[in-house]
This record gives structure tokens, C-alpha cells and sequence, in this order.
């Protein structure tokens, strides 16, 4: 679980050019999509979690509400691709 | 022509300089563009995270805008700032990025984060969005820059109440060259 969350970190600044932001910056319970947030992400950057779910993990998701209780946060993410992964 | 409004202020990029009404403020020659346009990122302290993910003529625009405007335009109501815009490659680098994405169909995953870049006006809605600007705009794609024609565009935009301060010029970019000069009248 948390070498997942590590590589999650490097994935996601990557894939969304969070090139101010370090790994180490990123906290596994902070929610991802908080308005008043570090990280500072919007519907696009949503988007962008959805493409590299299925293209790192080949995992799709196709429910918005269910989207957002996976990305809440690093943590909720690395625990739902180790629900699914094969 | 009779000019009824006041160009008082411009902005160029080009040859890895930043030029403000003549002065040179800025050079990194011989760099790529990437880091020519990062380099005067931190140099101005722009601090706004969501320039890194813009594509590289959003960077142009972005930058040659924020140094042009610089408090210029205080005291103007949303609504009566417009923006007219044009160039000549359109986003044909991020076109050309977005079509690689998608031309293998066994590896295909498009980027959303790339293709909100595949329209021109999206320069427009990055300096709106910074800058709070609800007023009209807009794009015009053309062989060549036409000065004249996008001044008069926009004071006549500003003669017609549709605005009363306006940004105009040309932001240009592809993997050969770029160049970028704003004009801000009132």
C-alpha cells in the first residue's frame, strides 16, 4: 500500500504537470480536490486521474459518483487499485 | 484613419528576449523555448501553479499578458476589458500532440489535459480566467500579423462601448519559432 501510494504521487505529478509540487508534499489523506487545497486540481486534472487509471492500471470508471469516492484522496485511489487489479 | 483610442503599451517575446515598450527586460538566448519561457516564469515570479500545465502557447501568451498588464488594469469592471487575439499556426503544436495520442488504436488515451489546448481562444480564457476579464473577445487566424487591422478592431470596439480598455496582438507558436507582441489600448 504505501509503495503504492509513492509511485501514485510520481504518477500524478507527472500526469497533471504539478512540476512545483514534490512527492513528499503530497499528504495519502489529503483530499485531492479540495478547493482551498495544495494542490490546486480541477475537473480537467479529474479527467486526467480517470486516463491514468486505465492507461498505469487498466482500470475504467464509468460511474461519476463513484469517481468521486476514489479520488478523494491518494489513499482511497491505492486502495481501490488494489481492489481491482488482476 | 482617425485613431480614437491610445495604444500606451506593449509587450514582445521573440529571439528568447521580453520587451516592454522598446526596453529589453528579459534575454536567455540559445536556449529552447521550454526553458526560455520557464526561466522568465521565476524570473517575474509569476507564481500561478496552473502555468505548468498550460501548453507552450498558452506559456507565450500568459507571460507576454502578465507583463504587459502588471496593474494596468485597476480601476476597470470585468465586463469592459476586451481581448482580440490572432495568429498563424493556430495550436498546431498541440494539434500535432493530441493527434499522436490518438493514431494507435491499441494505445489509445487522448488527454483531456491536451486537448482543452486544441483551440486558440484557449489563450484567451487563460489570461480571462487570471485576470477575471468578462468582456468580449476575439480569435482571428491569419498568414500574417495585421497591426492596423486588429487596432482598429479594437478601437472600435471601444468606441462602440463594447469595451473600455483592450488587449490585441499576435501569440504565435510552433516547434521552429515563436513569437508573441501585445498591445494594450484605452
Amino acid at each position: 500500500m504505501e509503495e503504492l501510494i509513492e509511485t501514485l504521487k510520481v504518477q500524478i505529478i507527472k500526469q497533471l504537470n504539478l512540476e512545483d509540487v514534490e512527492p513528499d508534499e503530497i499528504d495519502a489523506d489529503e483530499m485531492l480536490f479540495d478547493a482551498d487545497g495544495e494542490l490546486g486540481l480541477d475537473s480537467i486534472d479529474a479527467l486526467e486521474l480517470i486516463v491514468l487509471l486505465d492507461k498505469e492500471y487498466g482500470i475504467k470508471i464509468k460511474n461519476q459518483e463513484e469517481g468521486k469516492k476514489i479520488f478523494h484522496s491518494l489513499k482511497t485511489m491505492a486502495e481501490f487499485i488494489l481492489q481491482h487489479q488482476d | 484613419m482617425e485613431t480614437r483610442a491610445a495604444t500606451y503599451r506593449h509587450c514582445e517575446i521573440k529571439n528568447g528576449k521580453i520587451i516592454l515598450n522598446g526596453k529589453l527586460l528579459f534575454e536567455k538566448a540559445d536556449v529552447p523555448f521550454a526553458k526560455f519561457i520557464k526561466s522568465a516564469y521565476k524570473h517575474f515570479e509569476l507564481a500561478y501553479p496552473k502555468f505548468h500545465k498550460m501548453d507552450r502557447l498558452c506559456k507565450l501568451a500568459f507571460v507576454t499578458a502578465n507583463l504587459l498588464l502588471n496593474n494596468q488594469l485597476e480601476g476597470y469592471a470585468s465586463e469592459d476589458i476586451g481581448i482580440v487575439m490572432s495568429n498563424s499556426n493556430s495550436t498546431l503544436h498541440t494539434d500535432s500532440k493530441h493527434s499522436k495520442s490518438i493514431i494507435d488504436k491499441d494505445n489509445y488515451f487522448p488527454s483531456p489535459a491536451v486537448f482543452v489546448y486544441t483551440l486558440p481562444n484557449i489563450l484567451v480564457g487563460e489570461i480571462s480566467i487570471k485576470y477575471k476579464i468578462k468582456g468580449e473577445s476575439v480569435f482571428f487566424v491569419s498568414n500574417e500579423f495585421n497591426k492596423d487591422m486588429m487596432i482598429e478592431y479594437s478601437e472600435d470596439m471601444i468606441a462602440c462601448g463594447d469595451a473600455k480598455i483592450c488587449m490585441t496582438g499576435w501569440v504565435d507558436y510552433t516547434e521552429a519559432d515563436y513569437h508573441s507582441i501585445i498591445y494594450l489600448i484605452k
